[in-house]
């Protein structure tokens, strides 16, 4: 299990996650949603000790969680200047066996040998999330992975999630849209204004639109009708 | 009417980096900026000097343009993109070129700002490729700074080592390409690289400080000891001399090393140290102020090690 126990987060005067608290069940993919602002990335930025707490804390099997439990897929990915793909990839050590370069990356088609400068959006990305992959971690964390990647690779990341579960990893992943989530989320857990409000197993998925947009839609309609 | 917001963007930046250097370094860099502007206007009275600032000064400047990256932004979305960035060279450098008008060489000012004003109209980009692609077979991707430094910079490190070469039998000018070279190799740990990059690095502050420092040293006495030992076999009087000045440029590289982990923020580019970076190379020229960088980097440690903590403490 891994616990989320009462964190708070302030930047300045902006309390951004307001006693979040959540128990997630390990080897399941939980997928986190909310508005922009809600609170998700600083979430993701606490679980992966990248970023310190003002009070509480977060337990992995009882133990405070370390940053060597986690894998993290940031939102924007940094690149040192003027380093290859390949260079790169082997700054990060490779404790997952299974892992063979060769092979993933004749699924994702990236130039090694170039500086990343010279890649696009999507490859960068790519380029990430095989640095994650590389690594045996027992959790894994994507924010927004379906960021600037083609359709292919969209699916790619699917077959990557299914593959973590199967070896009973336990996967956070967010998204700004919702689709890619019900394909491979065994719980989604909505985060509004930094705490946890609702969670939804995927026998209520269906429920999830209806329930977030159908006050939305209505007033959206409403205001565009009104003002477009 | 041109809303001059380049050079208000500067002025903001300017302001909160010397927030963040705190009053100490802030006085340090006033007084050095004070000694460089006397420095440039004394060269100005000099026939060949006031030359060689005025060539140095465009080349500058056509450099900064041809590669700045935000020139496609400037460009299609700032109104009176020339202007504007003809204003933010005219300004930055005001304090320097200014000197010029105090002396016989003042036709250098006007032909400094014509200058300017044609190289704030160049719209050409620098095509990003990739050099020396299979140089981590050499270096380790662990030691990306020199990876990524030595793609940047290898034209002006190979000149210099040449030149070093070519004249290693003279007794002075030899160091002084090798020291433009340890200025150079200084200048690669100025970037800062990401969390998980950082953390792949090393387990520990102290860890990740002593690898640095270890490897740069490794790579430095490399690249400047082939040139040393030829200028102290021409020149077995200054052996001596050969090993102060290696032990110096090793001073100036962990000072480099530690002023990059004393202010480093992830993902950051830490501008902000190249003035104190400079200061500390130009230093390393005057006697009397060999001390400083030794002292600094001493300093330096249990800062560069706090703020590292910061980052590596679960």
């Amino acid at each position: 299990m891994i616990s989320v126990i009462n964190i708070d987060k302030s930047f300045d005067s902006k309390k951004v996650l307001n006693n979040l608290k959540q128990d997630f069940a390990l080897a399941e993919v939980h997928g986190i949603i909310g508005l922009n602002g809600a609170g998700k990335t600083t979430f993701f930025n606490i679980l992966s000790s990248f970023m310190k707490t003002d009070s509480g804390e977060i337990l992995y099997n009882r133990k405070k969680i370390s940053r060597n439990d986690v894998a993290y897929l940031e939102t924007i990915n940094f690149f040192y200047s003027k380093i290859t793909g390949k260079e790169y990839l082997e700054i990060f050590p490779l404790t997952n066996q299974q892992f063979e370069l060769e092979k993933i990356n004749k699924l994702l088609k990236l130039p090694f040998d170039e500086i990343i400068e010279t890649y696009s959006t999507g490859m960068k990305k790519k380029l990430a999330l095989m640095a994650i992959i590389k690594q045996d971690k027992p959790i894994y964390i994507f924010d927004e992975p379906y960021n600037g990647l083609d359709l292919e690779t969209n699916m790619a990341l699917e077959i990557i999630i299914r593959n973590l579960q199967k070896k009973e990893k336990t996967i956070f992943v967010s998204s700004h849209i919702l689709s890619p989530l019900l394909n491979v989320c065994d719980e989604i857990h909505l985060l509004q204004q930094g705490s946890f409000s609702k969670n939804y197993t995927k026998e209520n998925f269906n429920n999830i639109e209806k329930e977030l947009f159908e006050d939305f839609n209505k007033s959206a309609s409403e205001i565009i009708a009104d003002s477009i | 009417m041109i809303k001059w917001i380049l050079i208000k963007v500067r002025i903001h930046q300017i302001k909160r980096q010397l927030n963040e250097l705190g009053i100490g370094y802030a006085f340090i860099l006033l007084a050095f900026l004070t000694t460089l502007i006397f420095y440039v206007y004394l060269a100005y009275t000099q026939k060949e000097k006031s030359l060689f600032l005025f060539i140095i000064s465009i080349l500058s400047i056509l450099a900064i343009q041809i590669s700045r990256r935000d020139k496609e932004f400037i460009f299609n979305h700032i109104d009176h993109p020339v202007q504007n960035i003809f204003a933010e060279y005219f300004i930055l450098t005001l304090p320097v070129t200014i000197t010029s008008l105090f002396t016989s060489h003042w036709f250098y000012f006007p032909l400094i700002i014509l200058a300017f004003y044609f190289i704030a109209n160049i719209k050409i980009r620098l095509k990003q490729r990739t050099v020396f692609p299979k140089l981590s077979k050499i270096i380790s991707p662990y030691d990306f700074e020199w990876l990524s430094g030595l793609r940047k910079t290898y034209a002006g490190i190979v000149i210099f080592l040449l030149l070093a070469c070519i004249t290693c039998w003279i007794r002075i000018l030899p160091l002084i390409f090798l020291w433009f070279i340890t200025t150079s190799v200084a200048s690669f740990y100025q970037e800062c690289e990401s969390l998980p990059v950082l953390f792949a690095s090393s387990i520990s502050p102290q860890n990740l400080l002593k690898k640095k420092m270890v490897k740069s040293i490794q790579f430095l006495i490399m690249m400047l000891i082939p040139i040393l030992i030829l200028n102290s076999i021409f020149n077995p009087g200054f052996i001596l001399i050969n090993i102060i000045f290696l032990l110096i440029q090793i001073t100036i590289l962990i000072f480099a090393i530690l002023l990059k982990y004393t202010t480093y923020s992830p993902n950051e580019t830490l501008k902000g140290n190249t003035l104190l970076l400079s200061m500390v190379s130009i230093g390393s020229l005057i006697p009397f102020v060999l001390p400083i960088p030794l002292i600094m980097c001493f300093r330096n440690y249990s800062k560069a090690i706090k703020n590292l903590n910061f980052y590596f403490n679960d």
